[in-house]
């Protein structure tokens, strides 16, 4: 080394450079400081990563329970305070909420509640997620004129639902229609067919499983109300002066990967018979969706219907309350998570007012 | 020093050949610090903005819930022909009034009521909020304060006041800095289903 560092011709001080050792220093300096920045970098970009995770799932929380509450501050809007005639179960087929004691025909209210459904994949300690369905009027519809129905007849299974001479311009095949009749009556029916913009079909079951059979007496040509008293078998009786409006009908839930999935049922023209119920994913790593009913008492819930045996109970809802628990990465590995809880109230001031 | 002694005798042909001065390193050195710091605030400040973001987010949520429960307190009672009008007020303005003024930390659990911003979940910090025999337990959401504003729209010709304007304020914080969201609105007695 020694031989390195003879003597030099140039004069000035400034020319002389750096030793060896001078370089090491100053290069193992530079390595420490540089290690330490960018390990603070490396933090910095951690804890971005983190927080850039934890809003982005905070804003997917947010829009998962804004679409909820949008339709909560909906339900029963244009609809029926309380609530329409739909087949004995048809909420447990629909929404699997449980089953009701007898064959009776069920109520479907503006706002329907399932209480513990069913877990997911991400559910902690067996606890089970909520179900919510909502129905109201598509004001759209027609002009937001209801539907006149000047008759109804039996073909075979299904009830044929007659309206005046291009009654049903608008109407569309799977469109959802409340009926009406003049006494104040009303049902959820599916049309399986539209003909002659007048004869609006609705087939036996339909995808949803809501038409009911048309029996075989003079009754069966009817809508509403139960043909014989004792008669079970979901017959149609029709009254003059009867209308129909087409509503919207969905409902959100959880399914077995821990996914918020809005479903709709029906109005889905250029759909297949299978295609009536539609799946939306509206956010995923859901660990929790809870919701949580105020009654017009002023008391709360969580099952106002009690298992679906009080379904009339439904119409009292004054405010739904969503709890929803989403996990998001917090961006140091893929298995550290981090949960948004994010919880809203939204009034349902349209479900008990008959607004036309 | 040997560490000091000069480089080889070789002749210096040009001036590139002279290797970097104090100087030179110094200037680097200051150059890159300030480029790393530079990286090292935006950084934290895109942190600091995705922070409030989120923040802002959840108090428009909280804000909205909140006008969200004043409209169903509206509702409550009416199946009985009972208007409820009354209680949508401050406690402090009207005797029905059920919404507490002023500032105070946001609770998840509304209380037994079901209602936010009422007695039973507005309380201070550090205390569970108490009513009669019941106790609120949920501890106040972090970061969050709200004030609820109710006041009658006057009209002329209409003695008793059939709108009132509602305010809600959140407050949040973003590092040390305040911040406010406020959504407003106006709610009517409206005729009920009896």
């Amino acid at each position: 080394m020694r031989k390195f560092l003879v003597k030099k011709e140039c004069n000035k001080k400034n020319e002389l450079g750096f030793s060896v050792i001078e370089l090491i220093i100053a290069v193992t300096i530079f390595i420490a400081v540089m290690a330490a920045v960018f390990g603070v970098l490396r933090i910095g970009l951690i804890m971005r990563d983190s927080i850039n995770n934890r809003s982005e799932t905070t804003s997917n929380a947010r829009v998962a329970i804004n679409s909820v509450g949008r339709e909560a501050v909906n339900a029963g809007l244009g609809y029926s305070r309380t609530g329409s005639i739909v087949p004995d179960d048809f909420a447990y087929g629909l929404l699997k909420t449980p089953k009701d004691s007898g064959d009776a025909r069920d109520l479907f209210t503006g706002v329907m509640a399932g209480n513990n459904i069913s877990s997911s994949s991400l559910s902690v300690n067996g606890e089970k997620n909520d179900v919510i369905a909502f129905i109201y009027r598509d004001l759209n519809f027609n002009n937001g004129e209801a539907l006149t129905i000047s008759n109804a007849v039996k073909v075979s299974d299904s009830v044929v639902l007659e309206t005046p001479l291009n009654g049903c311009v608008n109407c569309k095949k799977y469109d959802l229609y409340l009926v009406e009749s003049a006494d104040g009556n009303k049902a959820l029916a599916l049309a399986t067919d539209i003909t002659f913009n007048k004869f609006i079909t609705l087939g036996k079951n339909g995808p949803l499983g809501l038409n009911q059979k048309a029996n075989g007496n003079i009754d069966a040509r009817s809508i509403l109300t139960p043909c014989t008293i004792g008669d079970t078998t979901n017959c149609f009786k029709y009254q003059p002066n009867a209308t129909a409006k087409k509503v919207f009908l969905m409902s959100y839930s959880v399914d077995n990967e821990g996914t918020l999935i809005r479903t709709t049922y029906g109005n889905n023209p250029d759909g297949t018979a299978a295609e009536q119920i539609q799946k939306q994913p509206l956010a995923y790593n859901v660990q929790s969706f809870q919701v949580k009913y105020l009654m017009q008492d002023g008391s709360t819930s969580e099952d106002p219907s009690n298992g679906n045996t009080e379904q009339g109970k439904m119409n009292e809802v004054v405010q739904v309350e969503i709890n929803i628990k989403i996990k998001a990465a917090d961006g140091t590995t893929a298995n550290r998570t981090q949960l948004i809880n994010l919880t809203s109230t939204f009034s349902t001031r349209n479900l008990r007012y008959d607004v036309e | 020093m040997d560490t000091l002694t000069p480089r080889p005798s070789i002749k210096m042909k040009s001036k590139n050949q002279e290797g970097f001065t104090y100087i030179e390193v110094m200037i680097a050195i200051v150059i890159l610090t300030v480029g790393i710091l530079a990286q090292l605030s935006a950084l934290s400040l895109s942190m600091l903005r995705a922070s409030e973001t989120e923040q802002r987010n959840v108090a428009r949520q909280l804000a909205s819930s909140t006008i969200e429960s004043i409209f169903a307190a509206r509702d409550l009672g009416n199946a009985n022909g009972i208007s409820n009008w009354d209680a949508v007020n401050l406690s402090d303005v009207h005797d029905d009034g059920i919404f507490k003024s002023g500032w105070f930390p946001i609770r998840d659990d509304a209380g037994q009521d079901g209602i936010q911003g009422t007695a039973d979940d507005v309380c201070a910090a550090n205390v569970n909020c108490v009513v009669g025999g019941y106790t609120n337990t949920s501890e106040p959401i972090i970061g969050f304060q709200r004030k609820i504003e109710i006041t009658d729209v006057v009209e002329t010709g209409v003695p008793r006041a059939k709108k009132r304007r509602i305010e809600v304020k959140i407050r949040y914080f973003v590092g040390q800095i305040t911040r406010e969201e406020s959504l407003s609105t106006l709610i009517a007695d409206l005729p009920f289903y009896k």
